[in-house]
């Protein structure tokens, strides 16, 4: 197979949302200046979405294969958006939710409604966010749960969990104490992706929570620009630009995602 | 019986003095299980048991039961099989199981029926069965609950059939895919079955990791792993396994990083023991979200009651599996038995379980042999 390659224009460009370790490359949104054939070329894509590792206005090479070729329909804030809201829909679809299951995040990072916001999206219900701001107005079809007295989180989390038929949860703060409450709240068959880059060491019960629980338990760090390294990243992202171009949802994911993006 | 009359017995024997509570106590169960035995109409039966008697120590005692009630069959058992783990964790008051004594352990015997209930269908008199049986010449059990061991199998083969159930699951859970690597942490009977289970799937690959080398021999007979780690030669060897599929059959707190260690990047670790007790310090970056591991609890009271579903089989599902295997020779167990041993030497059975089994790993009771 031959391999193609794409000459680029970077015309706006958006952070990762985690720096620490991993040093993941910004993403963004690049004018398809010349192609030495393959499928972009074919399709007529005059834009694609793409790791970038140069400033704006730069011209890049960049190889066929990391590249997802943005619809016309859609502006270039708009196929930026499709790399979080992508991200966001993985998070569930890794947990196998499940229309009428209970969905669980926490606070922990910006993009912590959006990945709320997907759980709705895909049928969650109810979809929960554990967090410690009294502030925080909940997302349309959503719940608040308070954490600031982790014991009583834990009583009425449990109390909402009892005799439903599925749990799923994603903690994305990466806290002692959030993690340990999922864990103890979660029931029989529950499935929790630890999404939040955890800071201390932890005290874990694996025989009571997990062993005793046949939990599933996802072990990862949230960090939308990983879709690219995701072999289903054209899947996901051509989902994710096929919802954007629905106006309301373009009008959420913008809301939800605008405090995280920089251009 | 009432609950006023409960208090009352209770008032009464809290003044009697200690020494002679046990032998009240045994009068006092003597004479109701008669009373229940004219009201059911139900022959009393006389059977010898193990009994925990307190933390360290077990007897064979001798013990009377009601004859089998409607739907149930009286089991003489031919052979019952230890499960070390779970017996050990209650023999010496391990977190996360405690019991009271006197407590009665086993839960894997083989054995004749010899008497049944008039509700009982598919079940005669003679036939061979297994199940969850504890370490008794004879017990009461639900007709329903018990497999029939096809006739080329042993009560021995058959005696493993709560553990074979317990790893067919965690095994179903791990989805291993022919080729795969797969590293099995432990290497007593839970990790040694593991090993043949896993082995069916054709991986390319199947590494033991242990302690000790004292359970070499037995893991790399045929049907067994490829490779035999120590831990105790080289304690950082678990960092170059690599393992698509980990397997944690030790059952501490400590093997479940163990098992994490040895996982590759993206990675899954099913944990199959019991690992009473925290993990703490637990670097969870480090061990398990760097690498994107996918965690799995597989414990056999997560089986569905009904109704299989992908990666989910019933109990009764997954006895047949195991008999079958038994029967069609895709799984041998019986060189997996490093003690054959007499009801009346549980003392000494369970003396050396409590000081981590030496290098045992299946050990039986056989209650064919009378004394």
């Amino acid at each position: 197979m031959q391999n193609h390659t794409l000459e680029l224009i970077v015309e706006k460009t958006s952070r990762p949302l985690i720096a620490a370790e991993t040093d993941p490359p910004d993403y963004g949104v690049a004018r398809v200046v010349r192609s030495n054939g393959g499928y972009i070329k074919s399709s007529g894509a005059s834009h694609v979405l793409t790791t970038v590792t140069a400033p704006r206005s730069s011209i890049i090479t960049v190889p066929e294969g990391e590249c997802v070729p943005v619809p016309p329909s859609l502006g270039e804030d708009e196929a930026l958006l499709a790399v979080p809201l992508a991200a966001a829909l993985s998070v569930w679809d890794r947990l196998q939710l499940e229309l009428g299951e209970i969905a669980v995040y926490t606070e922990g990072n910006k993009l912590a409604d959006l990945v709320g916001q997907a759980a709705v999206w895909r049928g969650g219900c109810p979809v929960i966010r554990l967090d410690s701001d009294p502030e925080w107005a909940p997302l349309n079809m959503g719940e608040r749960l308070s954490i600031a007295d982790p014991e009583e989180a834990l009583r009425r989390l449990q109390k909402r969990v009892h005799g439903k038929p599925g749990f799923t949860a994603v903690d994305l703060s990466g806290r002692p104490e959030i993690i340990d409450l999922l864990l103890e709240a979660m029931p029989r068959w529950g499935r929790l992706m630890l999404a939040g880059r955890t800071q201390k060491p932890l005290t874990v019960d694996f025989y009571n929570n997990v062993h005793r629980k046949g939990a599933l338990l996802l072990c990862e760090v949230f960090e939308p620009v990983s879709v690219f390294e995701k072999r289903e990243r054209e899947a996901y992202l051509s989902t994710a630009f096929r919802l954007l171009e629905k106006t309301e949802i373009a009008e959420v994911c913008s809301r939800l995602v605008v405090a995280h993006r920089s251009s | 019986m009432p609950d006023w009359l409960i208090k009352i017995l209770l008032t009464v024997y809290t003044k009697i003095p200690p020494a002679l509570r046990p032998t009240l106590k045994e009068l006092f169960a003597k004479s109701t299980l008669r009373v229940e035995s004219m009201a059911k109409r139900r022959q009393i039966v006389q059977g010898r048991r193990v009994e925990f008697l307190d933390f360290e120590i077990a007897h064979l005692l001798p013990y009377e039961l009601l004859g089998p009630g409607p739907d149930e069959v009286l089991v003489e058992a031919e052979c019952s099989l230890i499960s070390p783990g779970t017996e050990r964790a209650v023999l010496c008051g391990l977190p996360g199981a405690r019991r009271s004594f006197p407590y009665v352990p086993g839960y894997s015997t083989a054995g004749k029926v010899v008497k049944k209930g008039g509700a009982v269908k598919g079940i005669e008199i003679g036939d061979r069965v297994t199940g969850r049986i504890k370490h008794a010449s004879h017990e009461t059990a639900v007709a329903n609950k018990l497999f029939k061991v096809p006739s080329s199998v042993t009560a021995e083969e058959a005696s493993f059939i709560e553990l074979g159930i317990i790893v067919l699951q965690g095994i179903r859970k791990a989805a291993i895919r022919p080729g795969e690597r797969v590293a099995i942490v432990g290497q007593g009977l839970i990790g040694q079955l593991s090993n043949r289970l896993a082995r069916l799937l054709t991986p390319a690959l199947i590494v033991a990791v242990a302690p000790s080398r004292n359970r070499e021999r037995l893991a790399m007979l045929p049907g067994g792993v490829d490779r035999y780690l120590s831990l105790q030669e080289d304690p950082s060897c678990v960092y170059d396994i690599g393992a698509d599929v980990v397997i944690e059959a030790v059952g501490t707190p400590q093997a479940n990083i163990t098992a994490m260690h040895c996982a590759r990047e993206g990675g899954r670790v099913v944990l199959l023991g019991s690992s009473r007790g925290l993990t703490r310090d637990l670097d969870m970056w480090s061990a398990a979200q760097k690498k994107n591991l996918t965690v799995i609890g597989a414990h056999i009271s997560d089986m569905p009651e009904k109704d299989a579903s992908p990666q989910r089989w019933t109990y009764e599902q997954e006895g047949k599996l195991f008999l079958e295997l038994l029967q069609t020779g895709r799984l041998k167990v019986a060189d997996l038995i490093t003690w054959r041993a007499k009801p009346e030497e549980c003392n000494a059975v369970y003396e050396v379980l409590a000081e981590g089994g030496r290098d045992h790993v299946g050990v039986t009771f056989n209650w064919t042999i009378k004394e």
